[in-house]
């Protein structure tokens, strides 16, 4: 390593002597961190190839500091080729919020019995292979960050393809982690919400279709809002030009821009979230409502980011209505669709972005029918197939039982994880039933524990049917 | 009488609940229908709790005087990785398989003499009872003098199956506290009423 030069009088040096040495120990630090928690055993490669992707982007920019402070010594109080500080800054910042997210995915109580069907059930929807990783979130949120999309957005995807490659994974290879609530560990049931999490992943599949609806739909409702808009532009106005030394035409553009912007967000956002939320129904049905609400407490209100709960829900029931009324019409989720939507919008952005959804609804409702779905099927045997899943769950046995794994296809076994899912959430929201079966098995003081049971037989379904492919592959060949 | 395999796989698609036995995974293609070994073959699963000294220093399962028992310590050891038992050293685990007893079915865990000759024994209270369902827990201990290499997935031991009298139960009648469970727990000691009567004294 190169010696970083003696203290100099002149200020400005010493700052930048100070700010490289601060980096260089940075590096210093998380690259002994990294490899420490590189050096466990995990249970499974996946964290490997991310601890490998990361020490790379480090030691590439070891060397490019160890460079620059080399460069200074042989030069004349010059730091020829560092330029600006700030975005090797920002690359360290990155690789330890990366580290940070992948750094606790080894504790005992995380479910790896269910890796390999979140890996199946993600990559039947994603392009390329993904392997899932899943860590435990300190708060109740759940997020699926793909660590290969983290990489390219940094163009440090030479880093990541060469992991990649090291550990003999097939090119492309992503690694999803799924972070979510530590407190709900034991509760298999809460991953019906990866369904709505993945629709955001697979939202760049068709990323011109929605960009060019939005742009469409959104012209035409600011067409009609034009009053209302310059109403609130010339709201936001008031008391900020007076004093300001700007003229108030300058002014009103400007605010004009921030205020055009904002709407364009907000609708952005609204968009992607129902996108998501139809994905995530065709997946696995109002149950990931279910899941959702476990998570988040209460309907949400509206928000720039997020649509408020219940206009969700009208939007969802609509959706499952028109694309799989067997599904919508089916008096158990009538509990989760049961909020009434917000008589009106009270801000501009939301209204406007209400507006944009709903035109917006039938070509979203058409794109997701590529999505692969394990419920969009003849009502008669998806009944058939979630009445024989739950008789299991009924008398304490696995819904695995009943389903036939034909070991040919990873995307009829990816679609199994939802149906299991689907089934348990359907179950859970029988209330006669459920509450039959807490009371046979004395847990009718203790709801949690009869849902606890529930999530048990399903985490054991789940790595039954991957045990189960195995064989059929293993026995065949 | 211990119930024959055929016997077994009858009963595992029994059309009444109160008739069925459950075990899953089950790789049918492996069993030997004219085996004549009246048992069926469980493996080891992923999930281990390790039974360490820390700050506890004696087990207090009695719940009488509230001191605190041993905490376990829980591992999951992936099908192809080791888990390594060493000499004098108990632990926890369970079986790959999940079985769901019919109300009429019990059975008793035996070990493989493969591993008994090694010094392994991997249960003591052997007994299933009728109306059970979940993994079962094994109490695995290396008795011998050289650590013992385990892998989940290998066959561990064996169920002998017998019919009990009480089919005049109620399907799924029977409560226990492991019910449901997939994970080997200590259990929470819950006395009984002699018993209490006894240690009350």
């Amino acid at each position: 390593m190169a010696q970083i030069a003696p203290l100099d009088r002149e200020s400005r040096w010493l700052s930048i002597q100070w700010q490289l040495h601060c980096l260089q120990y940075r590096v210093g630090s998380l690259k002994s961190e990294i490899k420490r928690v590189a050096d466990k055993d995990h249970p499974y490669p996946e964290p490997s190839v991310i601890f490998a992707a990361l020490e790379a982007v480090l030691a590439e920019r070891e060397a490019f500091l160890e460079d620059a402070i080399e460069n200074y010594s042989v030069s004349d109080r010059k730091v020829r080729g560092l330029g600006n500080l700030e975005p090797i800054i920002q690359d360290l910042n990155t690789i330890g919020e990366l580290f940070s997210l992948a750094h606790r995915v080894d504790s005992a109580r995380i479910p790896f019995e269910i890796l390999r069907s979140l890996s199946w059930a993600s990559t039947a929807v994603l392009p390329g292979q993904s392997r899932a990783v899943v860590r435990l979130d300190p708060t109740y949120n759940y997020s699926i960050t793909s660590f290969r999309e983290r990489f390219a957005d940094k163009d440090w995807l030479p880093f990541w393809d060469s992991a990649v490659s090291a550990a003999n994974l097939p090119s492309g290879q992503t690694i999803l982690l799924f972070g979510f609530p530590s407190p709900e560990v034991g509760s298999i049931l809460v991953h019906g919400i990866a369904a709505h999490e993945l629709g955001h992943l697979v939202a760049p599949r068709w990323e011109s279709e929605l960009e060019e609806l939005l742009n469409r739909h959104l012209s035409s409702v600011k067409q009609r809002y034009r009053e209302s808009i310059s109403d609130f532009i010339a709201e936001q106005l008031r008391g900020h030009v007076q004093g300001s030394g700007i003229s108030r035409e300058d002014a009103y553009e400007s605010m004009s821009r921030i205020v055009e912007f904002d709407i364009y967000s907000v609708a952005e956002l609204w968009i992607r979230e129902m996108f998501a939320d139809f994905v995530a129904a065709r997946l696995v049905g109002p149950a990931f409502i279910a899941a959702f609400d476990r998570v988040k407490l209460g309907f949400g209100r509206a928000g720039n980011t997020h649509p408020p709960g219940s206009w969700r829900r009208l939007q969802i029931r609509q959706f499952l209505k028109e694309k799989m009324p067997h599904v919508a019409d089916d008096p158990v989720w009538r509990l989760l669709f049961s909020a009434s939507a917000e008589a009106g919008f009270n801000e501009l952005y939301h209204s406007i972005a209400s507006e944009v959804c709903a035109l917006s609804f039938e070509e979203i409702a058409r794109l997701v029918e590529k999505v692969p779905s394990p419920i969009a099927v003849d009502p008669t045997q998806l009944r058939m197939q979630i009445e024989a899943m739950q008789e299991h769950i009924e008398h304490l046995s696995p819904p695995s039982v009943p389903l036939d794994v034909t070991g040919a296809d990873e995307i009829d076994t990816a679609n199994m994880f939802w149906l299991l899912l689907y089934a348990a959430w359907h179950f859970r929201f029988s209330e006669d039933r459920f509450t039959e079966f807490a009371r046979r098995h004395g847990w009718q003081e203790d709801l949690a524990k009869a849902e606890a049971a529930i999530g048990n037989m399903v985490q054991h379904a789940l790595e039954s049917l991957e045990l189960h492919f195995r064989w059929k592959l293993y026995t065949e060949t | 009488m211990a119930l024959s395999r055929r016997r077994l796989l009858e009963r595992m698609v029994a059309p009444a609940w109160n008739r069925r036995l459950i075990v899953e995974p089950f790789f049918r293609k492996d069993i030997d229908l004219d085996s004549p070994s009246p048992s069926l073959d469980f493996h080891l699963g992923n999930r281990f709790s390790v039974l360490r000294r820390r700050r506890a220093t004696q087990h207090n399962p009695l719940p009488l005087d509230g001191q605190k028992d041993v905490a376990p310590t829980e591992l999951f050891i992936p099908l192809g990785k080791d888990f390594f038992l060493h000499p004098g050293q108990i632990v926890l685990g369970t079986t790959l398989e999940w079985f769901r007893f019919p109300t009429d079915l019990m059975a008793y865990v035996v070990g493989r003499s493969i591993w008994g000759r090694r010094g392994l024994l991997i249960v003591t209270a052997s007994a299933v009872h009728p109306g059970s369902a979940g993994t079962i827990t094994l109490e695995l201990c290396n008795m011998g003098e050289v650590a013992v290499v385990l892998r989940p997935g290998v066959a561990l031991g064996q169920l002998f199956f017998h019919e009990v009298g009480v089919e005049e139960f109620e399907p799924d009648d029977r409560r226990s506290t492991f019910s449901g469970s997939t994970k080997p727990i200590l259990g929470e000691y819950i006395p009984s009423k002699v018993e209490k009567f006894l240690l009350g004294i």
